[in-house]
């Protein structure tokens, strides 16, 4: 059908079309959500996020998070798009995102298509550093393509997974443990308290320490280029390993004091005492 | 019953420090012994020497040295030196042959020498 006006195609409602659609807000809606859930399962000290907060510039950021639970003050703000907009794309999303995060004095603000989330830093931002450092944090979420898709699990969970990631790290950045983060003075555990597990089926990727995943994502993601199963294939082996090694030493009794069949200790004990009982005779 | 390292704690490292000299003998790296040349006493240990002012101060370093020490502190009063000499020895050989007879029947010499070493360092302490 033609409009009258211009001789354009125009799009008419069905009155009887029962089909509903997720718009980027609904799509911001769910993510706030999973935040919300992440940040309460995870008991980051975060204030929880809100959609669409009204500022003194009368402009709604799509999300913003707050510096603590009893804070008022926005730590970060995000900026969302549907997922065929560029993540970097300035005039839609960075900018917008930026000059919301400078009115609100957020010292951080993201911007995001559903597809990846860039955590930019305000304060590099404003001094026009190069992108490569005004750039925290890179975050791929999910291959989503259609909004209305957004629930589906595999879409729903990567994103959960990569949110969670921006999360933790915001809030070790924010409370000042960033340095711990990258030189972690924690010291190294056992592998048992490392991947808080005793046994293989215990292992999950959820339950180990933040510094230890940290690294091990490195190391087995990056560079080894291990899926997540895989990951968790070789944590459950460690720890099948290490059992086994425990299991055999202690079979082996007082081995290390011995030599040849001697028990040095009792040798010693026995050599002490004749000479004790000798010395002045 | 007193040991050798309790008999150095009591009459030795006792005195004042002012009383007493100290020798350290880095590594002892073979079979120990005390040579008279021009020069004045020394007390081999393989190819290593240290030099000594008299036979008794060689005797007494050698007892140590024979146990694993290589910091020893020595009387300087070489009377009251030779007046603990021969109680030293005494001990010494006394815990030798106490430790020979429990080791004549290994034959391992690593496994003497290990053994000989924990005794020794117990018999110091």
């Amino acid at each position: 059908m033609k409009s009258k006006i211009k001789e354009k195609s125009a799009k008419i409602p069905s009155p009887f079309g029962a089909t509903v659609h997720k718009t980027e807000r609904t799509a911001v809606a769910i993510l706030m959500h999973w935040m919300r859930e992440i940040i309460g399962k995870k008991s980051l000290d975060l204030g929880m996020p809100d959609v669409e907060t009204s500022g003194a510039d009368r402009k709604m950021p799509d999300t913003v998070i707050y510096e603590s639970g009893r804070s008022k003050n926005v730590l970060c703000v995000i900026e969302a798009k549907p997922p065929y907009y560029d993540v970097f794309n300035y005039e839609e999303l960075k900018k917008p995102a930026w000059e919301k995060a400078n009115e609100r004095k957020a010292k951080y603000f993201a911007t995001t298509n559903f597809k990846r989330l860039i955590w930019f830093n305000a304060e590099k931002v404003n001094s026009l550093k190069p992108e490569e450092e005004q750039i925290i944090g890179k975050y791929s979420l999910t291959e989503l393509e259609n909004l209305d898709d957004i629930e589906q699990t595999r879409y729903s969970e990567p994103t959960k997974r990569g949110l969670e990631e921006f999360l933790s790290k915001l809030y070790f950045v924010h409370t000042g443990k960033e340095l711990a983060q990258k030189h972690p003075d924690t010291k190294i555990e056992s592998i048992f308290s490392e991947l808080k597990a005793k046994d293989a089926n215990e292992v999950s990727l959820d339950k180990i320490g933040f510094v230890r995943r940290e690294l091990d994502k490195i190391i087995m993601g990056e560079i080894l280029g291990l899926t997540e199963e895989e990951q968790v294939e070789v944590y459950r082996s460690i720890i099948d390993l290490v059992k086994a090694r425990i299991e055999k030493a202690k079979s082996f009794g007082n081995r290390r004091k011995t030599k040849e069949g001697i028990d040095i200790g009792a040798f010693k004990n026995s050599v002490m005492q004749r000479i004790k009982k000798e010395s002045y005779q | 019953m007193k040991l050798i390292g309790e008999v150095y704690r009591e009459k030795v490292l006792s005195l004042p420090k002012r009383k007493l000299s100290k020798k350290e003998f880095s590594d002892k790296s073979g079979e120990t012994k005390i040579e008279r040349d021009l020069f004045g006493w020394k007390l081999y240990s393989g190819k290593k020497f240290i030099e000594c002012r008299s036979e008794e101060e060689a005797r007494y370093l050698k007892i140590f040295i024979n146990l694993g020490l290589t910091q020893i502190y020595i009387p300087k009063d070489d009377a009251y030196l030779k007046e603990i000499l021969p109680e030293l020895e005494r001990l010494k050989s006394k815990t030798d042959e106490i430790l020979n007879s429990y080791l004549e029947t290994i034959l391992d010499r690593r496994i003497k020498e290990r053994l000989k070493h924990e005794v020794y360092m117990e018999v110091v302490k």
